[in-house]
C-alpha cells in the first residue's frame, strides 16, 4: 500500500518536472529568439528526468490534459 | 513463471527497461491539422499573411506556456489554497486560450480571402470542432516548433533558473 503511494507521489513530481521544463523552454527561447540555451536548472532536470530534451517534450505532448 | 522473469529483468536492467517504456509510451509526436511547414509555405511572400501567422505561434506559444503552468497547478496538493490559485489562474488561460483561437480564425480568414487554403479550419471550427480542437491545435504546433529548435548545449549558460 505503502508503495502504492509514493510511486503516486514520485508519478506526480515526474509530471510536474515535465511541465516546469516545458515553460522553462518556452521563455528561453523567447528569450533567446528561437535558440534554446538551456540553463543548469534546466540541465538538472533533463538528468533528474533521465530524458533529453526531445523526449521531455514528446512526453509533455503525449500526457497533457486541458 | 513469465511474470518472475520480467520482474527480475526489471530489477536487473532498471535503466533499459525505462527506456524501452519511454520509447514505446511515446512513439512519435502528433501532428496538428496542418503543420507550421505549410502554413508558412502558404503565407511566404505577403506581409500581411506572414505577420498574421507570426501571432498565431506567438498565441499558441503562450497558451501551453499556460497549460504546462496550469498541469503544474494539477500536480500540487490539493489544499484550498491551491485550489483558489488554481482558480485564479483558470480565468487567466481562458483569456490567452481565446486569444489564439481568434488568431487562429484571423489567419484562416485571410488565407481564404487571398484565394489560399483555409479549409482547414473547417476541422477545427465546424461540426466536430471546439474550444479543445483549437487547444490541440496550439499544443501540437508549439511542441513541434520546441523539437525543432536549436538546442545550444554548449552555449553560454545564464545564470538564472531560465
Amino acid at each position: 500500500m505503502e508503495k502504492k503511494i509514493t510511486d503516486k507521489s514520485e508519478q506526480q513530481e515526474r509530471r510536474r518536472l515535465i511541465f516546469e521544463y516545458v515553460r522553462l523552454v518556452i521563455v528561453n527561447a523567447r528569450k533567446n529568439l528561437g535558440v534554446i540555451k538551456p540553463s543548469q536548472y534546466m540541465k538538472d532536470i533533463q538528468k533528474k528526468l533521465g530524458l533529453s530534451h526531445e523526449k521531455i517534450i514528446l512526453e509533455a505532448a503525449n500526457n497533457v490534459t486541458m | 513463471m513469465f511474470k518472475e522473469s520480467n520482474m527480475n529483468l526489471k530489477e536487473t536492467y532498471p535503466e533499459t527497461v525505462r527506456e524501452l517504456k519511454d520509447n514505446f509510451s511515446n512513439p512519435e509526436l502528433p501532428k496538428p491539422v496542418i503543420e507550421l511547414s505549410e502554413l508558412e509555405k502558404l503565407c511566404e511572400g505577403d506581409l500581411i499573411l506572414e505577420g498574421l501567422l507570426s501571432e498565431v505561434v506567438d498565441y499558441c506559444e503562450r497558451y501551453t506556456e499556460t497549460v504546462a503552468q496550469y498541469q503544474e497547478f494539477d500536480s500540487r496538493e490539493n489544499t484550498r489554497e491551491n485550489q483558489e490559485e488554481k482558480a485564479k489562474f483558470d480565468k487567466e488561460k481562458r483569456v490567452v486560450h481565446n486569444a489564439t483561437i481568434d488568431s487562429i480564425n484571423i489567419l484562416a480568414r485571410a488565407l481564404i480571402k487571398s484565394g489560399k487554403n483555409g479549409q482547414w479550419i473547417e476541422s477545427l471550427h465546424g461540426s466536430t470542432g471546439s474550444r479543445a480542437t483549437y487547444a490541440t491545435f496550439a499544443l501540437r504546433t508549439t511542441y513541434q516548433r520546441l523539437i525543432e529548435m536549436e538546442v545550444l548545449e554548449n552555449g553560454k549558460e545564464d545564470n538564472g533558473q531560465i
